[in-house]
């Protein structure tokens, strides 16, 4: 069946991709060029993540940055208190700190889900403001201002990026590969059920809590993983970046909005176009603030030719060509159903 | 053959107004009972009301014998009473097939499978597709369809959970007539299969040939219930409906 092959394709399509990623630190690119694929990876990571919730149920959520928060600070405070080991043993906990956010973004999600639409955008930004707020000030827990270290890892420093670089790729390759499932899968067609009309998804016997809570703690699985990877390369975190409710929180919906909001691929390519572009900015106009308002203006000049996204715009083109030629067949249908006749005529008036 | 549902003194206030006041009345099983009134009686109240979108203030609902505490929209389209709405709502974004296929009850595990549906479900999909004549629109978003098209997709789309009791909301309301005569054969086609019907109408022509019994609503409540013929020589709906 059709459907199957272009799963099919798909799956190849998915693989070729992630294959092509592993391999480009050996291409021979200095570290600070793999630096900028970390950053990219992990921006592809946190929205796609961000994608299973605000572009497959609709819940449009400021709080990913929430949760990859609570992810950074999850690897760094096991590190403080229990032994981890070092090397490649740490990117074993991120799974692990994945499925404990998920947890504990349960009671969340109960609190956030009492609202949709703008109040929920509002409830999700004071999660991150709250937890930034708890961060600072838990001095005992968080260390407060001056943040957590994290030992460094000990990676020689030809391919020290490297093996950051290959866990932020499996963590949004992960991420991917769930977002494919969803969306070939019932719970993907309840989330999008709830994203076009919740109410009438209800009275289509949807239990909408389901798709809901699957999407915010999918999301906060992926993006604390990428906050653990992140923490680990850093070897440091600090309220202000663990929990940035502006810079992170903007750029992770700005790469879903550029590639593409609900499409599998959009966060990816947002990534690709966007996160290069600031670190290039941050680079050459680091100096002044004007770097912020170059990246700014990447996203507005892609936004004002493509509105509604890359793979969006692209993908409405291609299907539209192929609808062309099947065009004839279905006009034929149209006409048999709808005859340029008025509507019919009321017995009675109203 | 008994009722399959039975409502008894529903009440709805809406601020200070009465929207429906003791609202009383049954829809046989094996029926297509027509619910009429002016503009304003309550009919899309009492709708609301019987498919859980709305809670009432007072009264009782029975469905197949049992009482409906507070009906819940996914309780209710599972217990087998679902509903097309006045104005049609489709999901827009997805393709016309996968509007069906959400549609189809499934529950528990079978949630998170990795299809979207077993062959059987799309096959059921497909063959009201085809009967509703919308199966070469099958890959079209839901969106881009005419609306009288949509109408046709939401009618088809409550079919999908097996209902035994269709509530339809102005089914023809901004439908061109060839749509209506289509509509109304379905009707016909799924009530001969044992499906029962309760019919919210403007369209008087349909209710009198398609109806029967005919609930007349004034007011929120019930003025006048009856065979098609006796409603139309009946000076209380007359009255209702012309002013006197």
């Amino acid at each position: 069946m059709k459907r199957w092959a272009s799963a099919h394709r798909g799956l190849l399509i998915g693989l070729v991709v992630i294959l092509a990623l592993a391999l480009f630190p050996f291409s021979g690119v200095e570290g600070w060029i793999v630096n900028i694929g970390i950053f990219t990876l992990m921006y592809a990571a946190l929205g796609s993540a961000w994608n299973l919730i605000g572009g497959y149920t609709g819940y449009v959520s400021l709080g990913s940055v929430a949760f990859f928060g609570l992810g950074a600070y999850g690897l760094a405070l096991t590190f403080q208190h229990v032994g981890v080991g070092d090397g490649l043993l740490p990117f074993a906990l991120v799974p692990v700190i994945g499925i404990a956010v998920a947890i504990i973004s349960l009671p969340l999600g109960f609190v956030a889900f009492r609202t949709r639409g703008l109040p929920f955008i509002i409830v999700t930004i004071s999660l991150v403001i709250i937890l930034q707020y708890l961060a600072l000030n838990l001095t005992a827990v968080t260390g407060g201002a001056p943040g957590l270290q994290v030992p460094q890892a000990p990676f020689q420093p030809g391919t020290y990026e490297q093996y950051f670089y290959w866990a932020m790729l499996t963590v949004f390759a992960v991420t991917l590969l769930a977002c494919a499932y969803v969306r070939g899968s019932r719970l993907g067609l309840m989330m999008f059920a709830v994203r076009e009309d919740e109410d009438k998804a209800r009275g289509l016997g949807v239990a909408t809590s389901v798709p809901k809570f699957a999407a915010f703690a999918g999301s906060a699985a992926f993006s604390a993983m990428a906050g653990a990877v992140w923490a680990y390369y850093l070897s440091t975190v600090y309220p202000q970046f663990a929990f940035d409710g502006e810079f992170l929180a903007m750029g992770i919906i700005l790469v879903a909005y550029l590639g593409g909001i609900g499409t599998l691929w959009g966060p990816f390519i947002g990534a690709l176009i966007l996160t290069p572009a600031q670190q290039y900015f941050a680079y050459s106009l680091g100096g002044s603030q004007l770097y912020l308002i170059a990246y700014a203006a990447v996203f507005v000049v892609v936004m004002l030719f493509l509105p509604r996204g890359v793979v969006t715009t692209f993908a409405d083109r291609a299907l539209r060509r192929s609808r062309r030629r099947k065009q004839a067949v279905e006009e034929l249908a149209t006409a048999e159903l709808e005859p340029p006749v008025e509507a019919s005529s009321h017995a009675v008036a109203r | 053959m008994g009722a399959l549902l039975e409502i008894e003194g529903l009440a709805k206030r809406f601020g200070g107004i009465v929207a429906v006041d003791g609202c009383s009345f049954s829809v046989e099983t094996g029926s297509i009972t027509g619910l009429i009134g002016p503009n304003g009686s309550g009919k899309t109240t009492v709708l609301n009301m019987l498919s859980g979108y709305l809670a009432s203030d007072a009264g009782s609902i029975l469905f197949d014998g049992k009482r409906i505490g507070r009906p819940d929209p996914t309780a209710m389209y599972r217990r087998g009473m679902s509903r097309t709405f006045q104005r049609a709502r489709v999901l827009p974004e997805i393709d016309v097939l996968d509007n069906l296929l959400v549609a189809a009850p499934k529950r528990g595990l079978a949630v998170w499978g990795m299809s979207k549906a077993n062959r059987a479900t799309v096959d059921y999909a497909m063959t009201l597709l085809e009967d509703f004549r919308l199966i070469r629109l099958a890959e079209a978003k839901a969106g881009e369809l005419s609306y009288g098209q949509q109408k046709l997709l939401e009618f088809a789309t409550v079919l999908m959970g097996q209902p035994r009791l269709v509530l339809l909301d102005e089914p023809t309301a901004g439908v061109n007539h060839v749509m209506v005569d289509l509509m109304t054969e379905r009707i016909r086609q799924f009530h001969a299969q044992g499906l029962t019907f309760l019919v919210i109408e403007h369209n008087m022509e349909f209710v009198m040939s398609l109806c029967n019994p005919i609930v007349v609503l004034d007011h929120g409540k019930q003025l006048f219930g009856g065979a098609p013929d006796e409603v139309q020589q009946n000076q209380l709906v007359l009255d209702a409906y012309l002013g006197d």
